[in-house]
């Protein structure tokens, strides 16, 4: 009690005047308080600059990483359908799918979610532009692959033939749904993995956009994109869908369509009927 | 005084409040005078109202590409534009007038500015090396100074930075010549009053480098290796940096890293008071960036600021808004100061082609497709939220859905149902949909869309719009000469391939435009007027009277460019459009089938027994049955021929040209029966067929005569092989004529091939020998027409032309012989002496023909008009337009056919039948 108040006391002393404390018994007590109240200060300053210092590093980090963010972010998925000749699973039946793949009323977002519920896909190939986002301080993106989820026959609903035909970019990475395993590969030297030699840092904030070509003739598939993040000595899974969350999808060539369009100048896509007789052989 | 001479009836105290009464009234009118013109507390610009218009030199069009420098230049009080003949015209900017034109040099005009009362000129061309650039007072047209500059063209380095604006920037207080596009990158400022040469920079090394002049600043943005990109504002006398802003660098990618080098897009947009659009973001002239989101524009309804930027941009809508649906005026953009966002406000002319070539405080000077300039006076009142909207109420955009009914539609097909599109148009809701598509019950129908592109705030403001759209159409697209009427105009839009068309009609009734798109243009044809007349009865208007081109037989359209000349067979006619194949009846244009091929059909096609053959883009050669338009049998050569190839159907057989191959099959079953392999490539040979023996020629200089049936050769002989041409050949009797680069004309045996005779003349041969009678008409590359006589190769005599258009053929007649001997002019030769007995004017280039049929002479002009002339005069007798404005229909050959008694053509995408 005593000591409980003199702390009231010295106190109340130092909060009258602000008075260093007098020689004394009671001084020496009074000068210890004082010296343990600065050394305590200085330690919580320490403590403070080190925890400021440690925060800075990889303080974020951690809070991130408690918090159950994720190490990057998918900023962006974008696969290229303009100008490409695309298939789809099922023909359009539906009135309403029939009007907005028909007619210029529709807006873009109803004709790609109309694409979409008819499992739209590329011939071929594909490129994939996926925008990632760093979130931590630093990290390693060791690995990117393709993750076939379905495997089908090729899709030959209907095939959309755009008046031009789209031009394809210089493919320098590209990974083959057709073979095993499926990797990123460069187009010289398609028996090594590409990320086996090079990795992408990313800082904080930082932002790389990734361009995958993804090539496959054999099958319709639907699959998505594994990344493998190094961080903070652990690696990470992260996984990228395609475009509103669905997979990404590619196809091979179908022997025949069930249906055929084609997009004339003024944007309107109209029905191909070619002689059934026609189609496969060269006598009709 | 006044106090004691009271007006009668009037007391003092009356006449107080009356003399107040006026004084209000007089304040009252004198604000509303001038709030149209001025800035007020609450006023804020409502309208860009054109105050005058004047001629432009089209041919000069508004924009440099060499150097990337406007034609035109501007200031509050002088315009000054670029003209073709090598002058500067300088207008009052006030009011237009013509103040003077000033002659350059002989050198073309290359930028023009206007900077404190002088007008600086740049002549010259770039591959010429040595430019000039010369000032003169606006005012009195005293030459100021001139000055020799370089602006040199380089090859491209790669890795090297690259300079991608202006090469000249005049502003007030400098002018800065970029004298390099590759490093270094070299600025030079000049005097403006003087000429004299100031500073001289290199700009950083390993950057891409753009630029852009305001006023009185000049602005650098630059993009770095190490991804750093700046924006840069340079004084233009000294060059030095005045302020420098660092912007977000664009994105890693991976894995291809950018490099400096690399093309990559600096984006930079100055207003004349200098505040600039550098990638996403915008700055004031003192370097601030202004918190304006691009992506963000003001609702249309919502209220507006009263300071805006002069005009950064002129788009065919207002900026950040994301039109799904096109309108059709252009937009004037500016920032808004006191709202912070982009601001827009339509202009009463459509935005296709138009150019934004200047701007003063308050005024925007436009450039039109018409050929005209015109100038717009920013005027301010009171924000009503219409202002994207012309101030029209939006109630009166009609409903789209509503101009046409199922019951309308019922003739393509039964079972159309509309669907409408969201009715919003610059984030303001309409009360009715603006477009609508009609869906066909079945996709064998066309789909029709059908958008309200405009509602003009008057009929005469519409009239405007849609006259200059109009206008630029006819001038550069085919349409349709034969439908068209004050209020609606068919045409084919270009495809991305070029090789078809988009069938559109744009129709205006009342203040209302609209454009029908579809993949037929026989239902535009039966829709439009639908629209058109449903739209004048609305507005109260009277429908036109038709008017038919009196020579107008029939009229029949395709759904896209004609693809060579229309094919008459009997009483029908075949015609290849829009990668379609069409039969129509020879007397009535009526539509037999059609027939879809491919993308692209390649004409003209031919018709022999029941079979119609068309050759398409995939280099196969189809057979259709002529009744039903039914595939019967196709035929890919293989090896697939690079150049396509080209084909003669007769007498049971099909022979083919492709690559190195002829190639004969049955003209029934598509059976291959025979091949024979040519020393050279025939692809541009056209097989001649004569007496059971086709004749061919090889890009080797060689003719083979081989056995139609069996495909024997019968001779081959090898005339000019060094030449690596082909050789124009032509059977006639007991002859083969042949005409080669060589510069000789032989005749050979039909039965031997023995040379019967050969004849050099002065040049190679440009065009197949036509035999008539006793005598071989050959035109030579030198521009000269020979008459050679037929047995012994002898010349009978010269004529010379100037031109040698290889679609210009050679026609004989009534003893003349019909040649289009220069540019536009058509002359009738005396066959016996080659003495000019007449020649007509057709006002235009011919581009087709000549035809004789029944002492008629028949030519086509640049613009798709046939005349049709007296063969022994030369008096014009009639003439018709077909629409087809720069002959986009791709014929070759002689496109105008007889048969019928009637004359058969193609211009437009429309098949015609005229009457001779």
């Amino acid at each position: 009690m005593a000591r409980v108040r003199q702390r009231k006391k010295g106190s109340s002393s130092q909060a009258k005047g602000g008075d260093p404390p007098e020689p004394g018994p009671g001084a020496w007590k009074a000068a210890r308080t004082w010296v343990a109240g600065v050394a305590s200060a200085v330690l919580i300053a320490a403590v403070g600059v080190v925890f400021t210092a440690w925060y800075t590093a990889s303080g974020t980090d951690a809070v991130d990483q408690i918090g159950g963010k994720p190490p990057l972010t998918v900023g962006h998925v974008e696969v290229e359908l303009d100008e490409r000749p695309l298939v789809l699973r099922e023909p359009v039946t539906d009135a309403r799918d029939r009007a907005i793949l028909l007619g210029k009323a529709a807006s873009d977002t109803a004709l790609a979610a109309m694409l979409a519920r008819h499992h739209v896909a590329t011939i071929g190939d594909m490129t994939a532009t996926v925008v990632l986002v760093g979130n931590r301080s630093s990290l390693r993106i060791i690995d990117i692959e393709p993750r076939v989820l379905t495997r089908a026959a090729p899709s030959d609903g209907a095939l959309l033939v755009p008046g031009s035909a789209g031009e394809t970019g210089t493919v320098e990475l590209v990974a083959d749904l057709d073979r095993r395993p499926v990797r990123f590969t460069t187009k010289e030297d398609p028996s090594t993995a590409y990320f086996t030699k090079k990795q992408i840092d990313l800082k904080r904030d930082e932002v790389v956009t990734l361009s995958l070509s993804i090539v496959g003739a054999k099958a319709y598939y639907e699959f998505d994109l594994v990344a493998t993040v190094l961080t903070g000595g652990r690696s990470e899974e992260i996984v990228i869908n395609g475009p509103g969350g669905t997979p990404f999808r590619l196809t091979g060539p179908a022997d025949s369509y069930r249906t055929e369009y084609r997009r004339s100048g003024g944007g309107l896509w109209s029905r191909i009927t070619p002689d059934p007789a026609c189609t496969a052989a060269e006598k009709c | 005084m006044v106090a004691d001479n009271p007006r009668p009836g009037l007391h003092g105290r009356g006449k107080v409040l009356i003399a107040r009464a006026a004084t209000v009234l007089m304040t009252v009118a004198l604000l509303l005078g001038t709030a149209a013109d001025a800035p007020g507390d609450r006023l804020a610009p409502v309208q860009w109202r054109m105050a005058w218009s004047a001629p432009a030199d089209g041919d000069a069009g508004g924009m440099n590409s060499e150097f990337d420098i406007l034609l035109h230049g501007a200031s509050e009080q002088v315009l000054a534009m670029a003209t073709g003949d090598h002058s500067v015209r300088v207008h009052d900017a006030r009011t237009g007038r013509l103040v003077r034109i000033q002659h350059m040099s002989s050198a073309p005009v290359a930028g023009v500015w206007v900077t404190s009362g002088t007008v600086v000129v740049l002549t010259g061309k770039q591959d010429d090396g040595e430019q000039r650039l010369q000032a003169f007072d606006a005012a009195t047209g005293a030459t100021l100074w001139r000055r020799a500059v370089n602006l040199l063209s380089q090859e491209r380095v790669p890795g090297t930075g690259h300079y991608s604006g202006p090469r000249v920037v005049v502003t007030e207080r400098g002018i800065v010549i970029v004298e390099r596009q590759f490093e270094p990158l070299t600025l030079l400022s000049l005097d403006p009053r003087s000429g004299t040469a100031g500073a001289r920079t290199v700009h950083e090394r390993h950057c891409d480098l753009t630029a852009a002049g305001a006023r009185s600043m000049l602005l650098l943005l630059d993009y770095c290796a190490g991804n750093r990109m700046r924006l840069s504002s340079v004084d233009p006398s000294t060059l030095r940096t005045e302020w420098r802003r660092t912007m977000p660098s664009p994105a890693l990618t991976f894995p291809n890293p950018r490099q400096i080098g690399d093309a990559y897009s600096l984006d930079l947009t100055v207003s004349g008071d200098g505040y600039a659009a550098a990638g996403d973001a915008f700055y004031a002239p003192d370097g601030r960036r202004l918190p304006i989101p691009r992506e963000a524009p003001r609702a249309a309804g919502s209220a507006g600021g009263s300071q805006w930027s002069e005009p950064l941009y002129l788009n065919g809508e207002p900026e950040g808004f994301d039109m799904s649906i096109q309108s059709l005026p252009a937009f004037l953009t500016s920032l808004d100061m006191d709202t912070r966002r982009l601001r827009s406000l339509p202009l009463d002319v459509p935005s296709g082609t138009t150019t934004l070539v200047g701007t003063a405080p308050g005024k925007a000077f436009v450039l039109l497709g018409t050929g005209r300039i015109a100038a717009y006076i920013l005027t301010y009142g009171i924000p009503t939220g219409r202002e994207l909207f012309d101030g029209v109420p939006l109630d009166a955009w009609p409903d789209a859905c509503g101009l046409l009914s199922a019951a309308d539609l019922r003739p393509i097909a039964d079972g159309y149902t509309p669907s409408p599109a969201t009715p919003t148009r610059f984030g303001q809701r309409l009360p009715h949909p603006a477009q609508c598509d009609w869906i066909p019950p079945t996709d064998d129908a066309p789909v029709v869309s059908l958008a309200v592109e405009w509602v003009s705030s008057s009929n005469a403001t519409a009239r405007r719009i849609y006259a200059i759209e109009t206008t630029g159409i006819k001038q550069t697209l085919a349409y349709d000469a034969t439908t068209e009427d004050p209020y609606l105009l068919d045409y084919l839009r270009p495809t991305a391939t070029g090789s078809s068309g988009a069938p559109e009609t744009v129709v205006n009734a009342g203040p209302v435009i609209v454009r029908l798109v579809s993949t037929s243009r026989s239902a535009l044809r039966l829709l439009a007027p639908l629209v058109r007349d449903q739209l004048l009865a609305r507005y109260r208007l009277a429908r036109p009277a038709p008017t038919p081109p009196p020579h107008l037989r029939w009229s029949s359209p395709t759904d896209g460019h004609l693809q060579g000349a229309p094919t008459v067979s009997g009483d029908a006619v075949y015609a290849a459009g829009g990668g379609r194949v069409y039969a129509m009846d020879a007397f009535s244009g009526r539509l037999r089938w059609s027939r879809a091929i491919s993308d692209y059909v390649s004409g003209p096609l031919q018709s022999a027994g029941d079979l119609v053959y068309a050759g398409d883009s995939r280099t196969t050669l189809h057979a259709l049955d002529t009744r039903t338009g039914r595939s019967r049998w196709r035929y890919s050569p293989d090896p697939s021929p690079d150049l396509g190839f080209h084909f003669l159907a007769t007498r049971g057989r099909v022979i083919l040209c492709a690559g190195s191959d002829i190639i004969g099959l049955h003209a029934t079953t598509g059976r291959r029966l025979w091949r024979f392999r040519t020393g050279g490539s025939c692809a541009w040979s056209r097989p001649r067929q004569a007496g059971g023996t086709v004749y061919i020629d090889d890009y080797a200089g060689a003719v083979h005569a081989l056995d139609l049936a069996t495909g024997r050769t019968r001779w081959s002989v090898r005339t000019g092989a060094d030449e690596r041409a082909s050789p124009w050949v032509t059977p006639a009797g007991k002859a083969v004529y042949v005409a080669g680069a060589d510069r000789r004309v032989r005749a050979l045996d039909t039965a031997t091939g023995a040379q019967r005779w050969s004849t050099r003349l002065g040049a190679a041969l440009t065009f197949a020998p036509l035999p008539a009678g006793a005598t071989v008409y050959v035109r030579s590359a030198d521009y000269e027409v020979h008459a050679l006589e037929a047995r012994t190769g002898r010349k009978r005599w010269s004529a010379p032309t100037s031109v040698i258009e290889p679609a210009l053929g050679l026609t004989v007649g009534q003893d003349r012989l019909y040649v289009v001997t220069s540019a536009g002019i058509i002359s009738a030769l005396d066959t016996a002496t080659g003495a000019e007995r007449w020649s007509a004017p057709m006002g235009d280039d011919i581009i087709l023909g000549p035809v004789v049929h029944r002492g008629v002479v028949y030519v086509s002009t640049d613009g798709g008009v046939v005349h049709a002339l007296d063969g022994a005069t030369g008096a014009r007798r009639w003439r018709m337009n077909t629409g087809d404005a720069l002959g986009n229909d791709a014929i070759s050959g002689n496109a105008l056919t007889h048969a019928n008694s009637l004359l058969y053509t193609g211009g437009g995408g429309n098949v015609y039948a005229l009457h001779p």
